[in-house]
């Protein structure tokens, strides 16, 4: 047996599908399938961490293991929050923008009155001295 | 995730998360031990693999995500990471190249296998217990029965052997490969 081992005990294997991790905790695989998932678990620490956490509570984990809607809706979530978000800076910044030139217009029509209004006031105040 | 990171490809995000989601989320749950942070916890470290892709290159994809799904893990639940933590990803794509190469070499020149199994450092219990496993298809769990030990031991144990097999086909592969050089 020792001779063609080599090659079989390092033969590369796959990771283990939800499904096989799901029996595999469940202790519901057929012998054939269990060895191919243990003779894995041998080589692979991920898969091995995996099945160790799930074994130790001994539920049907399938629900919990299709995670893809979740995935897409979070993704869909996120996606719509960063949209939302650079909507709303351009609406502030159209928004803040035109008060913004509004108020500077108001600013400068008050400040050119006041300057007029001092010009007339040294004007008199020129002539009061003048008499 | 190059196909992602060049071409921007979702599909193969979605194959990879087909293929790894249920695992990181079960390592996520044995170090949260709570599903709804479990889940939580993979799918954002999903969305945030979609950012870093373009960013940096990994050239075992496995071993990488398991050692971020960990870190990641630990880092929620404020457990200080170990500097063996951060070896873990290194460690396990040696260990993966490694068996890569081996494998390799035993299809290429299988009268060195024999070789292989007189150099391996193992203990008698070891051997029968691998013995058990490759040869006659006994589960876990059987040989646990026949040995007096726990499932997760006998895995252990069988994970030491194969390492110590790397280790001989290690030496065995650099001496062959210095005889075909010589010849």
């Amino acid at each position: 047996m020792r001779i063609k081992d080599t090659a079989y005990i390092m033969q590369p294997s796959a990771c283990l599908t939800k499904q096989q991790l799901n029996a595999y905790v469940l202790n519901a695989l057929e012998p054939e399938e269990l060895n191919a998932v243990e003779f894995h678990l041998c080589s692979c620490w991920f898969c091995y961490d995996a099945a160790h956490a799930l074994k130790k509570y001994k539920i049907d984990w399938s629900a919990h293991l299709d995670l893809e809607k979740q995935f897409i809706d979070e993704h869909q979530q996120m996606q719509n929050e960063i949209k939302e978000e650079e909507d709303l800076l351009v609406v502030n910044i159209e928004k803040v923008d035109k008060p913004q030139s509004m108020k500077t217009r108001i600013l400068l029509f008050l400040l050119l009155i006041s300057w007029f209004y001092m010009l007339y006031l040294l004007n008199n105040n020129y002539h009061f001295y003048k008499y | 995730m190059a196909l992602f990171a060049n071409k921007k490809d979702t599909e193969a995000i979605k194959v990879l998360f087909d293929r790894y989601a249920h695992l990181v989320f079960a390592v996520s749950f044995g170090i949260l031990e709570e599903v709804h942070a479990a889940k939580l916890a993979t799918v954002h470290l999903f969305i945030n693999i979609m950012d870093l892709a373009d960013r940096i290159a990994i050239p075992n994809f496995k071993s990488w995500l398991y050692q971020i799904a960990r870190n990641h893990c630990l880092a929620q639940k404020n457990i200080v990471l170990d500097t063996a933590d951060f070896l873990v990803h290194e460690k396990l794509n040696n260990a993966y190249l490694q068996e890569l190469e081996i494998y390799k070499f035993v299809q290429q020149y299988p009268e060195a296998s024999n070789a292989l199994f007189q150099k391996v450092q193992s203990t008698k219990d070891a051997e029968n217990i691998a013995e058990l496993f490759y040869t006659h298809k006994k589960s876990f769990k059987e040989i646990a029965l026949l040995v007096g030990n726990d499932e997760f031991s006998i895995r252990t144990i069988l994970y030491k052997y194969r390492l110590h097999l790397i280790q001989a086909a290690f030496e065995v592969i650099t001496h062959q490969k210095l005889d075909i050089h010589a010849h």
